[in-house]
């Protein structure tokens, strides 16, 4: 029996051969987007959060249509096609494969026709967890993630960790602040949620009290609860529903929407101002009145 | 030493560290810079109790590297989530191992690893650091029989993965794996399954290439084909080429020949202005020393006291006699130069000549044209001094006569009563005389006095 070499880039580089890091994936086209970059280990949920969103996005509140010139890849189409049919179906979205963004452009139309609820285009990158916690000690990403994060774009955050991993995850997320300091992010003014998912292994659907969530992020998340009041973030938990493990594979047996829907509408209306569910001005208002 | 052969376990670890692959035998140099083993799930995903195999070309810091590969579907720790497994690569640079031989300790590392690592289909491990593996004991001879890669571009990427749906379980794999070493000129990585499941998924997914052997086959066609078409087309271009250098020969040939021919008769030519020039060499001598005897002589004669007159006279007449003779004989000719002739192949007698009006002439035909233009010019010249010539001509056939005509008026006055008597006119001398009256038709020319 035997144990692996260590992979030390200082000790495989005896030679003094660095290897040049590739530079043509660096690239990035089609900046005219609001992006949308998840964050979080492996397993923390950011797939799950990221295909309910996209489908309360696209059967609650609006209409989800690919964007004029930037068309979607064939890939991405597949992952998109993957998630409106499996999670109808109760089925949690694969691991995400490493070292590759999957980036899924759209248009969101809202169906309110308020002139202050604007369509937007939206950018959701899907990276996998593994990419992340390369950042962890100093560790760096990825350059096709790393990509998005030096590019000129405006970005919002949505850091992801599970309910029952959360307080593994607090060195981590301060570290991926610091890396987002160390880039240039403001993080006064950049749009950053924490989401604490899986809130359903908690024995509980919703939060129904605002003092446990932040009790639980206080405790669990100690530094990176007070790094988020500092900068004023926004914090919520995410379910998706019912899980249950039949056959050693798990199943949303109820698929409950009700936080996709508040991280959306924190979604849009961080990027546009105004809530998704914007009465309409007195006018528009009086206007819908007559209307109806 | 199993310098060039590395073995690589890898797998999906769930919460924190995910996909992780780690060296266990071999030169870690590449571990840093290798693309990773993780399964794309948009396209291709393990089922339980399923196997991939895998084939993989790489470049990477300048090695060429072959990889297989084996995955087994395992589950992280404490997750359901699909999509998950755990692999074993063997990792050649440059050179590989018999395949019958590379798949036995595969799959007995593959073994190895699963039996110590998964325990009812979850992997019991956080990271591949973590991960136990006997070596097999076949390993060392994978470094025995090593054979190069031919016919392999390993340089060109395709990024474009090959799924096959086949047995991987007989000794047909062997060949199959063997025979799709060639593939990998098309293909970055070519994936084996012989679960349906998989298979389904794959076709389902439509992202990576899916064949069954049949499709297999076929590609290995296709690429024996399009290697033939490449073969074909080599012919083709050698044998235009060997068409074309016969052309060239004979053209070459022939100019030789010529300039071999004409150079012979220059030659003969140059022979006999030589033998000429030599013949009048000797008279040329001849002519000097009969001159000089002359001199010599006429010198005595004048010692003797005979007269300088006569004897100078003598001298004069002896060197117009030297002159004349001196002058008679042809300075030696030039030479016939001979032009050696240079050998050109058509492709770069037209790029040489192309190239030559580019950098000194850009028109090609400027020099030609020059001289025509002079030719012209002479033309010109020659009409308009033509055309002087005639004005001076006239203008001085007028003059003569205009300066004729003063001398000429006495008598054209005096005959020009004549002329004016008519059988109707009366003559009056003396009226004539008072009033002389010019003719209206010659007024300016006749002077009106005409006294």
């Amino acid at each position: 029996m035997f144990y692996p070499k260590v992979m030390s880039k200082f000790k495989d580089n005896d030679d003094n051969y660095i290897p040049i890091s590739q530079l043509g994936a660096t690239e990035i086209k089609n900046k005219e987007s609001n992006f949308v970059f998840f964050f979080g280990t492996a397993d923390s949920g950011k797939s799950v959060i990221l295909s309910s969103m996209l489908y309360y996005l696209s059967s609650q509140v609006g209409v989800l249509r690919p964007k004029q010139g930037t068309p979607n890849t064939k890939e991405a189409q597949v992952l998109l096609s993957d998630f409106f049919e499996n999670i109808r179906q109760g089925i949690l979205p694969n691991r995400t494969t490493r070292d590759q963004v999957t980036r899924l452009d759209f248009l969101f139309e809202p169906n309110n026709k308020s002139k202050k609820i604007p369509p937007i285009n939206l950018t959701f990158l899907e990276t996998s967890g593994e990419n992340h916690n390369d950042i962890r000690r100093g560790g760096s990403y990825h350059n096709s993630i790393a990509a998005y994060l030096n590019a000129d774009i405006p970005l919002t955050f949505i850091i992801v960790t599970s309910y029952e991993k959360a307080h593994k995850d607090d060195t981590i997320i301060n570290e991926f602040l610091d890396e987002l300091e160390r880039k240039g992010k403001n993080l006064k003014l950049v749009n950053a949620i924490l989401a604490v998912s899986k809130w359903d292994k908690s024995g509980k659907m919703t939060v129904t009290n605002e003092e446990d969530l932040n009790n639980f992020i206080n405790e669990r998340l100690s530094r990176t609860s007070q790094r988020i009041d500092t900068y004023g973030l926004t914090k919520t938990y995410y379910t998706i529903g019912n899980i249950q493990n039949s056959n050693g594979a798990e199943k949303i047996t109820e698929l409950n929407l009700s936080t996709a829907e508040i991280l959306s509408k924190w979604l849009y209306q961080s990027i546009v101002g105004y809530p998704l569910d914007y009465e309409g001005t007195f006018w528009e208002r009086l206007k819908f009145g007559f209307g109806k | 030493m199993n310098n060039n052969i590395n073995l690589i376990a890898f797998g999906t670890f769930g919460n924190p560290n995910g996909f992780r692959q780690s060296y266990f035998i071999g030169d870690s140099k590449q571990s840093s810079v290798i693309k990773t083993f993780d399964l794309n799930t948009n396209a291709i995903t393990l089922f339980p109790n399923s196997k991939i195999y895998a084939i993989r070309k790489e470049n990477t810091i300048g090695e060429n590297s072959i990889y297989y590969c084996v995955y087994s579907f395992a589950k992280e720790q404490n997750s359901e989530r699909s999509g998950t497994f755990i692999g074993t690569s063997i990792l050649f640079t440059e050179k590989i191992a018999e395949e019958h031989l590379t798949l036995k300790v595969l799959n007995e590392c593959q073994n190895s690893l699963y039996n110590k690592n998964v325990k009812d289909n979850v992997i019991l491990v956080s990271h591949s650091d973590q991960l136990s593996i006997t070596k097999p004991k076949d390993f060392d001879r994978l470094n025995q029989h090593l054979r190069e890669v031919a016919d392999i571009n390993l340089l060109q990427s395709s990024n474009k993965p090959l799924v096959v749906y086949c047995k991987t379980d007989d000794k047909e794999f062997q060949n199959i794996l063997k025979r799709s070493i060639d593939l990998l000129n098309s293909y970055d990585t070519i994936y084996f399954t012989k679960s349906q499941e998989i298979a389904q998924y794959v076709h389902q997914k439509n992202i990576f290439n899916f064949v069954e052997l049949a499709g297999f086959e076929a590609e290995l066609q296709k690429l024996a084909e399009e290697r033939k078409k490449i073969r074909l087309a080599a012919i083709a271009d050698f044998e235009q080429t060997i068409q074309q250098l016969e052309e060239d020969k004979t053209n070459a040939v022939n100019k030789f020949f010529e300039q071999i021919k004409n150079n012979e008769l220059l030659h003969q030519e140059n022979e006999q202005l030589i033998k000429e020039s030599k013949s009048e060499l000797e008279q040329i001598k001849q002519i000097y020393g009969d001159f000089f005897i002359k001199i010599g002589e006429l010198t005595n004669q004048l010692k003797s006291g005979k007269k300088i007159q006569e004897i100078k006279e003598l001298f004069i007449e002896n060197k117009r006699i030297f002159i004349k003779s001196i002058e008679q004989i042809k300075k030696p000719a030039f030479i016939n130069e001979l032009k050696k002739p240079t050998p050109n192949t058509g492709l770069r007698q037209d790029n040489f000549q192309g190239d030559r009006r580019q950098k000194h002439n850009q028109n090609p035909y400027f020099n030609e044209s020059h001289p025509r233009r002079n030719y012209r010019r002479i033309d010109k010249f020659k009409v308009i001094t033509l055309l002087l010539l005639l004005l001076l001509l006239w203008l001085g056939t007028l003059t003569y006569f205009l300066l004729q005509k003063p001398p000429a008026t006495s008598p054209v006055n005096k005959t020009l009563p004549k002329q004016q008597i008519s059988p109707n006119t009366n003559f009056d001398e003396d009226k004539m005389n008072q009033q002389p009256q010019p003719l209206k038709t010659n007024m300016d020319k006749v002077p009106l006095n005409t006294k």
